[in-house]
C-alpha cells in the first residue's frame, strides 16, 4: 500500500485563528532567533549593564549613600536606555544596534529574495498583518534589551531605596520608559523594515540603517558638521539624534541639540510615516512586471 | 436532496494589471472535482488564480469560491483553499517540518495541531524521511512536494496548483500526478490544476477549461474532449487540396493542412457531404483517394481552441 494511503486523513480540527493574525509571524521569528546559541549569548551580554547597575543600586542602598548619577533621578533611567550610548556597553543603545542588525536585515529581504511573500499572501494574512508580524520580531528583541531591563531596574531601585519621597520622584518612570521605548522601537524597526523591503543584500541594508539611524561614525560626522557649520538643526538629520532629543525632553534631561525637542518628534513621526509608505509600496501580494 | 455548491463561479469577470486587460469577461461555473486550467503562457491562468485568492481587486464582475464572495470574504476564501505557487518560494534555513507547521499556523491552526498535521502531510507527499533536512538541500522535485504539503496542511476544500510538475524529472512528475489524482479522487479535495502541459491535465482532471488571451475558449469534460462533438475528417489525395481547404473555410468549416492532405472539422452535420459539395465547387482538379473520420486527441482540441 502506498505510504499516502496510510498517512493522510482529512483533518477534523477547527481553525481558530488568533485574534491578532500577525502573532504566528512574531512567534515563529522570535523562536527562530532564540534557538540560535549565539543570539542567546548576545541577549545575555545585553543584560550585563542592567545587572551591573542593579549591583550598584544594591550597594548604594546598603551604604545609604546615593552616588552622583545614582538611581535617585528619572534621568538615571534615561541614561541607561539612551539611543546614542554607543561609546561603551554601559548603555543599551549599542544593543539596539546589534539586535536590529542581527534580527532585522533579512526579515523582508529574505522573503523577497526567495519569493516567499506568495506563501504568506496565499494564507489569510493581509499586508498589514505581515508588516506588523515582522515589526513584532524586531520589537520583541529591542524591548528585551531596553524596556524590560529598565523596568526591572526601576522595580529593584524602588525596593532597595529607603529614602522618603523616592517613589514620588520616580513613579512615572515606567510610563516614560514605555512611551519612549515604543517610539524608539517603532522608528528603528520601521526604518529597518523599509530598508529590508528595498534592498536584497544584508550588508547594504545593515550599512544603510546604521548611516540613517546615525550610529557611530555617522553620529560623529553629524556632530562635526554641526560644529563646523554652527547649525544646531543638523541634529535633525539622524534618527538617533532625534530620539535622544525627545527622550531627554521627556525624562527632564538637557537635550543635546539647541532646538525644541518637539521638532525632533515631528521628524521621527515623519520618518516612521515615510517608512510605512515605502513598505506598502514594496510589499505587494502580487508583483507585476508590465 | 441538497445541491452541491460550485467550487468556483464567475460572472463577467474582468481583470487587469494597470491599463493592460488580462481577463476578459470570464464566466465559468465549476463543480467539485479536478479541473484542468489550460492555456499558453500569458493566457491569464495565474491571474485567474490570484483573483480567486483575492490578491487582486476585481475590476469588474463577480467571483465566488466555495460559495464565498472573493471581493468581500477574501480571508475566509484563503482559509479554505491551498495554493501551490508556480515559482520558487521556499526560504532555505528551515526544515520541511518547520515550514509546514508555520504554514498551518498562518492559516489559524494551533501550534500543536499544525506540528502534528505537518508530519502527517509530509509523509503523505513522500518527504517523511527528509522532513528534518534543510530546504536548501532539497531537489526540485522535493521542493514541489513541499509546496504541496504546505498548501494541504490545514486540509483545504480546494487546492489551486499552479504548474505543480515544473522542473520535475519523469518519475517525480509521475509521482506528483499520482498524488494529485489521489487528493481529488480519494480524499475528496477539489483541485484546479493550472498547466500548459496537456498530459498533466489529461492524467489528473475530469474537466478542462481552456483560456486564451484572457478569455475562456473551451470548457468540457476530459472524456468528451477526447472525441470532439464536431466531426473531423482527414482528406488525402491529389490536386488542388489547398483550394479545397479554402472553399471549406469559406463555407464556415475549419480546414488545416496535415501530412499529404487536409483535416476538415465540420461545423455542422456528421456526414462527409459538405466535403463533396466543396469538391464540386473547386475550380482545379481534386482527386480524393483517402477520406476517414479523424480521432482528435485533447492536444489537437487544445491547439484548435487556442489557435
Amino acid at each position: 500500500m502506498p505510504i499516502y494511503d496510510q498517512g493522510y486523513q482529512r483533518w477534523k480540527g477547527t481553525l481558530s485563528p488568533h485574534p491578532v493574525r500577525w502573532w504566528p509571524i512574531v512567534r515563529h521569528g522570535v523562536m527562530r532567533h532564540l534557538s540560535r546559541r549565539n543570539h542567546l549569548l548576545l541577549l545575555v551580554l545585553a543584560w550585563i549593564p542592567a545587572v551591573v547597575r542593579g549591583v550598584r543600586i544594591y550597594f548604594d542602598s546598603r551604604t545609604g549613600y546615593i552616588l552622583p548619577g545614582g538611581a535617585a533621578e528619572p534621568s538615571y533611567f534615561f541614561k541607561f536606555i539612551s539611543p546614542q550610548g554607543y561609546l561603551a556597553m554601559w548603555e543599551q543603545g549599542l544593543w539596539v544596534l546589534v539586535f536590529v542588525v542581527l534580527v532585522g536585515t533579512d526579515l523582508i529581504a529574505r522573503d523577497r529574495r526567495y519569493n516567499a511573500l506568495q506563501i504568506y499572501f496565499s494564507k489569510p494574512i493581509t499586508r498589514t498583518d505581515y508588516v506588523l508580524g515582522k515589526l513584532g520580531i524586531v520589537a520583541t528583541f529591542l524591548l528585551l534589551v531596553t524596556w524590560l531591563p529598565c523596568l526591572l531596574l526601576w522595580v529593584f531601585a524602588l525596593f532597595m531605596n529607603t529614602q522618603a519621597g523616592y517613589f514620588a520622584k520616580v513613579w512615572y518612570v515606567p510610563l516614560l520608559a514605555t512611551a519612549f521605548c515604543a517610539l524608539w522601537v517603532a522608528v528603528a524597526g520601521l526604518l529597518m523594515l523599509a530598508l529590508s523591503a528595498v534592498g536584497r543584500r544584508s550588508v547594504f541594508i545593515a550599512g544603510t540603517w546604521i548611516l540613517v539611524y546615525g550610529y557611530g561614525p555617522a553620529h560623529g560626522l553629524i556632530s562635526l558638521l554641526k560644529m563646523l557649520a554652527r547649525n544646531e538643526y543638523l541634529g535633525l538629520l539622524t534618527v538617533s539624534g532625534n530620539l535622544t532629543q525627545v527622550g531627554a525632553w521627556w525624562f527632564g534631561v538637557t537635550p543635546p541639540h539647541g532646538f525644541h525637542p518637539a521638532l525632533s518628534l515631528v521628524a521621527l513621526v515623519g520618518t516612521a510615516a515615510l517608512c510605512v509608505w515605502v513598505i506598502r509600496r514594496r510589499i505587494q501580494p502580487v508583483e507585476v512586471v508590465l | 436532496m441538497t445541491q452541491a455548491v460550485p467550487i468556483l463561479l464567475t460572472e463577467g469577470l474582468f481583470q487587469s494589471y494597470g491599463p493592460k486587460l488580462v481577463l476578459h469577461d470570464v464566466s465559468i461555473r465549476l463543480m467539485p472535482g479536478a479541473i484542468g486550467l489550460l492555456g499558453p503562457n500569458g493566457s491569464g491562468k495565474s491571474t485567474l488564480l490570484r483573483t480567486l485568492l483575492g490578491l487582486l481587486p476585481l475590476r469588474q464582475g463577480r467571483a465566488t469560491v466555495l460559495g464565498l464572495d472573493v471581493a468581500t470574504s477574501a480571508l475566509e476564501v484563503r482559509r479554505r483553499i491551498g495554493l501551490v505557487p508556480e515559482s520558487e518560494c521556499l526560504v532555505p534555513g528551515m526544515t520541511a517540518v518547520e515550514l509546514t507547521t508555520y504554514a498551518g499556523e498562518l492559516v489559524g491552526m494551533r501550534h500543536v495541531d499544525a506540528r502534528e498535521r505537518a508530519h502527517q502531510v509530509l509523509y503523505y507527499v513522500g518527504l517523511g524521511e527528509a522532513r528534518y533536512r534543510d530546504l536548501g538541500t532539497y531537489s526540485q522535485g522535493m521542493k514541489q512536494r513541499l509546496k504541496l504539503a504546505q498548501a494541504m496542511v490545514h486540509d483545504p476544500d480546494l487546492l489551486l496548483l499552479d504548474e505543480p510538475t515544473n522542473g520535475m524529472d519523469p518519475p517525480g512528475r509521475e509521482a506528483m500526478l499520482e498524488l494529485i489524482r489521489d487528493i481529488s479522487r480519494a480524499k475528496g479535495v477539489s483541485v484546479i490544476l493550472s498547466s500548459h502541459l496537456l498530459p498533466d491535465v489529461k492524467e489528473t482532471c475530469s474537466e478542462v477549461l481552456v483560456l486564451k488571451d484572457g478569455r475562456v475558449v473551451d470548457h468540457r469534460p476530459i472524456d468528451r474532449a477526447a472525441v470532439s462533438e464536431r466531426i473531423a475528417y482527414d482528406v488525402r489525395g491529389r490536386g488542388a487540396l489547398d483550394e479545397l481547404a479554402q472553399v471549406l473555410r469559406a463555407d464556415g468549416h475549419d480546414a488545416v493542412p496535415i501530412d499529404g492532405g487536409v483535416r476538415v472539422l465540420l461545423s455542422r452535420g456528421d456526414g462527409p457531404e459538405p466535403i463533396f459539395e466543396a469538391v464540386l465547387r473547386v475550380k482545379g482538379e481534386v482527386e480524393i483517394r483517402h477520406l476517414v473520420k479523424a480521432h482528435r486527441s485533447i492536444e489537437e482540441e487544445f491547439l484548435q481552441a487556442v489557435s
